[in-house]
């Protein structure tokens, strides 16, 4: 491989290493999916049933994540957070790096590829989440990335597929559009009858095969009912809104997209891919990113001939000279360095309620607490259970429809906190349940600019 | 006349017809039907709040003052029944051009009819009895004059100044419109059609006929609210693609993406004859429509005709062009048709809205009581009709009526977040007319107000103590 062609995605990877590095963690569901991790390092079995919460304490669920979960874990127990910054600055590396490559499959000159990539490492950045799913974030730009490479003719790069899949379903529920990639390459290749297509089916057949090697798998059906039915009630399984940040950056690449389809149009494969990815990203905000890069290798491929085509004289690109490109590299890696050395040490936390622990932790009976606030929770105070907490398929929808009633002070909420026989609420102040239990007596144990824990008198 | 342009007035007669079914129930009619009769009865416009408690005497406008009073006239006139005839012809003139744009690029109808259809399904969106129902015909009636005069009749685009005029004080979508003239007007200079000075002079003439309102260059001020966030007025938030509207609008937005992926690319362009010009209306329509649930009609009406014409490429089917008929022989033909439609629309009509939403049975309670009063914001325009003796708190005229301010105070006390009570003390209010299942309702109840009148799972009526 020439070192020009690596030179393109290194610094990309280096750019999104250090984009990433300095993001502190957050995710609310970062906690239990830690403390989810940590109680399977600790007994050395899957974790097949809820010990967090009072509501469905004891009860079967799965979130089919159990390698990721494990793997947040040990990085942690071996980095504390900074080591978790780090390890997903990592991926974020990885990712840009395929995704880079992934530009300049249309045979793109590096320009283009590069107004595309930081396009897309802009949007993406919005997606880059502290918990098992970014596993799924770095794998899928990897795995199309290694079925261009088979579609150029490096067969070779097949064999990595299947065992890829195999552990991105033990990672994360994602893999099922992993496995729509390969399938995509599959029918293009049939329909082409190209010679590309018995090793593409025997990799399909391979990878779905080993997909059903998960000790407990969310399962292909599991995945498709999700996408089909999305939960609107939590934030990322609203539909895109294309006039916030995120969603302008999207919106860009489809229209992008439509465009320099109707005006030089595509390929079966183009079609095949962005489609149903498209479908899936309108569907809800949590699958903007897989369209994304799935349309960067379109996009500047067909943006640079559309430039040509409207300059035909234009100036064109010449290589970088190798001095410029080494001093690129060098000042590239130097921005990580940097980056990794100054990274957050501890998680901001500034959204979640830090004074209430001390309170919580000499409280008892059972808490009521924001469904937002539950992993953390389930991390910081593990002597209370939850009554609700962001793995959501345990409670959904009995205890979820109750915890509505209740917070929303819909009709019949005093009839649910005494079926739960809920003794403390911990609440943003400006839930109306806790402005009814405010006025109703209870006192407040402990209270902060945005929280609010309240007893039972 | 072309075959194409009758069965487009065939399916428009179908179409009005069917629409003539429904009962009205929009919440925003009432005040536009409230507002368009003081301006009949006073002979001026109205531009001060007189429906409200908290915004009474303060300047506003919707900026659609001539909709207003077509609807009150109408209402006037006829009754429920000339409201449901309205909705019906409106919508047949929608479903008419609509299916005349469609037929213009793919006149085979049996290639034709899908998009139709999936685009007057998708405008069900608006069928709702307000102005916008005038911006629902108008919108592909001038796609329609823009499509005829670029690839044929240019002559007719003067037309376009007088619509312009008349849409600009019906309803704020003419903005639309005019998009839709300026992507014209561009794509003419691009690909230096002949008639770039005629489009560029009608297109200069529409947007100052467009401004002739009593609002001035200030009703361009209703394009300001695409630009919005979400908002908490449900046709204004991103389109919901497990919706019934939201499905038919992929299925054509992915439909054109597939097509113009897979096509062969001569022949598209063949097809097309202008590529830019299809990107150039796809591209902002689009974005408007995942912006906006009630813009993506609009965008649908795009969308269809270019899904119609390039489908076919992709069976190799050849382009065919519209069948030619005597003008005499299709009047003869639609003349009954339409006499037909018009008596069944007319019986179809329900002659009555449908007040099921509303908290009908709470008028009597609420003429007898002392205000102020609190109300549902989906109810403030039916109580303006309805008991016009009792101001409202908000109403349906949102952000053009009232500040940020009031409608976050009424969002703090509804859902009864803290400094409620400061909320109900400061504006006095002394009546709630809620849904049951409202946090403030609720605590309402339990704290003693007590139920003037109720209708369990509908409404509660709560007066203070």
């Amino acid at each position: 491989m020439k070192s020009s062609t690596l030179l393109f995605p290194l610094c990309t990877a280096a750019g999104a290493f250090a984009l990433a590095a300095t993001v502190p963690l957050g995710d609310p569901d970062m906690y239990w999916h830690l403390a989810s991790g940590q109680w399977m390092l600790d007994h050395h079995e899957i974790l097949r049933f809820d010990i967090f919460s009072s509501t469905v304490s004891g009860q079967p669920y799965s979130v089919g994540e159990w390698l990721g979960e494990v793997l947040f874990a040990l990085v942690f127990n071996a980095g504390g957070w900074a080591g978790l910054t780090l390890f997903r600055a990592l991926l974020a590396a990885v990712a840009g790096f395929a995704l880079a490559r992934l530009s300049r499959r249309g045979g793109a000159p590096i320009i283009a590829a590069l107004l595309v990539v930081v396009w897309a490492v802009a949007f993406s950045k919005t997606r880059w989440i502290d918990r098992p799913a970014m596993f799924t974030f770095v794998l899928f730009p990897v795995v199309l990335d290694l079925l261009y490479s088979a579609r150029a003719g490096s067969r070779r790069a097949l064999l990595a597929i299947p065992p890829l899949i195999l552990l991105w379903t033990n990672l994360h529920g994602g893999y099922v559009v992993g496995l729509a990639l390969v399938l995509a390459f599959t029918v293009e290749a049939a329909a082409r009858r190209q010679s590309a297509f018995v090793p593409l089916a025997l990799t399909l057949v391979a990878s779905v095969g080993l997909s059903f090697v998960d000790p407990e798998t969310f399962g292909v059906a599991g995945a498709a009912a999700h996408a089909l039915a999305p939960p609107r009630f939590i934030s990322e399984e609203a539909p895109p809104d294309v006039l916030e940040p995120s969603g302008v950056l999207f919106a860009g690449f489809v229209l992008a997209t439509i465009g320099l389809a109707l005006f030089r149009g595509g390929e079966l494969l183009d079609a095949l891919l962005l489609i149903p990815l498209l479908w899936l990203a309108l569907s809800a905000q949590r699958h903007l990113a897989f369209f994304v890069v799935a349309a960067t290798p379109f996009i500047a491929a067909g943006g640079a001939r559309l430039y040509v085509r409207l300059r035909p004289h234009g100036v064109p690109m010449r290589p970088l000279p190798g001095v410029l490109s080494v001093g690129i590299a060098v000042a590239f890696a130097a921005l990580a360095l940097a980056s990794a050395i100054g990274r957050p040490g501890a998680p901001d936390e500034h959204a979640y309620p830090a004074g209430a622990i001390a309170a919580l932790r000499t409280g008892t009976g059972t808490l009521l607490n924001e469904y937002d606030w539950g992993g953390y929770l389930i991390y910081r105070v593990p002597e209370r259970k939850v009554f609700v907490d962001g793995r959501l398929f345990p409670f959904y929808p009995a205890v979820l429809l109750d915890y509505r009633d209740a917070v929303e002070l819909r009709p019949d909420w005093k009839g649910v906190l005494s079926k739960y026989d809920v003794r403390e609420a911990l609440l943003m102040p400006a839930k109306p349940l806790a402005v009814a239990l405010r006025e109703s007596g209870w006192t407040v144990r402990a209270e902060g600019s945005n929280f609010v824990l309240l007893a039972k008198p | 006349m072309r075959a194409t342009t009758v069965l487009a007035a065939v399916l428009a007669a179908l179409v009005g017809t069917f629409a003539s079914s429904f009962a009205a129930n929009d919440p925003d009619l009432f005040w536009h039907l409230a507002s368009g009769a003081w301006m009949l009865d006073h002979g001026r416009l109205l531009d001060r709040d007189i429906f409200s408690a908290t915004m009474v005497g303060a300047p506003y406008s919707v900026g659609q003052w001539l909709g207003e009073v077509v609807f009150a006239a109408l209402y006037r006139a006829g009754g429920w029944v000339a409201l449901d005839l309205l909705r019906a012809a409106l919508v047949a003139l929608a479903a008419f051009f609509t299916a005349r744009v469609v037929l213009r690029v793919q006149p085979q109808p049996a290639w034709a009819i899908g998009p139709i259809v999936a685009a007057l399904l998708v405008s069900k969106f608006l069928w709702g009895d307000r102005p916008q129902l005038f911006s629902l015909a108008l919108f592909p009636a001038v796609f329609d004059v823009l499509l005829a005069a670029r690839f044929g009749s240019p002559r007719r685009l003067w037309v376009l100044v007088p619509v312009m005029l008349v849409w600009a004080n019906l309803h704020g979508a003419f903005v639309a419109g005019l998009a839709l003239i300026v992507v014209f007007v561009v794509e003419a200079w691009i690909t230096h059609t002949p008639h770039r000075r005629l489009f560029t002079a009608v297109a200069v003439l529409a947007a100052g006929a467009s401004i002739v309102t009593p609002s001035g260059i200030f009703a361009f001020s209703f394009a300001a609210s695409y630009a919005r966030t979400a908002s908490a007025v449900v046709e204004e938030r991103p389109v919901d693609i497990t919706s019934p509207a939201g499905l038919v609008f992929v299925a054509l937005l992915l439909g054109t993406l597939l097509v113009a992926l897979v096509a062969d690319r001569r022949e598209l362009s063949t097809r097309l004859r202008s590529p830019i010009l299809w990107v150039g209306m796809v591209v902002p329509f689009t974005i408007l429509g995942l912006a906006h649930q009630r813009l993506l009609p609009y965008a649908a009406m795009i969308l269809a005709p270019l899904v119609a014409t390039m489908v076919p490429s992709l069976v190799g089917r050849v382009e065919a062009a519209a069948p030619i008929m005597p003008r005499a022989a299709a009047v003869l033909a639609l003349a009954p048709l339409f006499a037909a439609a018009a008596a069944v629309s007319f019986v179809l009509a329900p002659g009555a809205p449908d007040l099921s939403a509303y908290p009908s049975a709470a008028t009597d309670a609420l003429r007898q009581q002392p205000g102020p009063l609190l109300n549902e914001y989906d109810w403030g325009g039916y109580l303006i009709f309805a008991v016009p003796e009792q101001p409202t708190f908000v109403d349906g005229r949102g952000a053009a009526l009232f500040p940020a301010e009031l409608i976050g105070e009424f969002e703090a006390a509804v859902s009864l977040q803290p400094g409620y009570r400061r909320v109900l003390d400061g504006h006095g209010i002394r009546l709630v007319l809620l849904r049951p299942g409202r946090a403030l309702a609720v605590a309402l109840r339990e704290d003693g107000w007590p139920v003037v009148a109720e209708q369990p799972g509908s409404w509660v009526l709560l007066q203070r103590p």
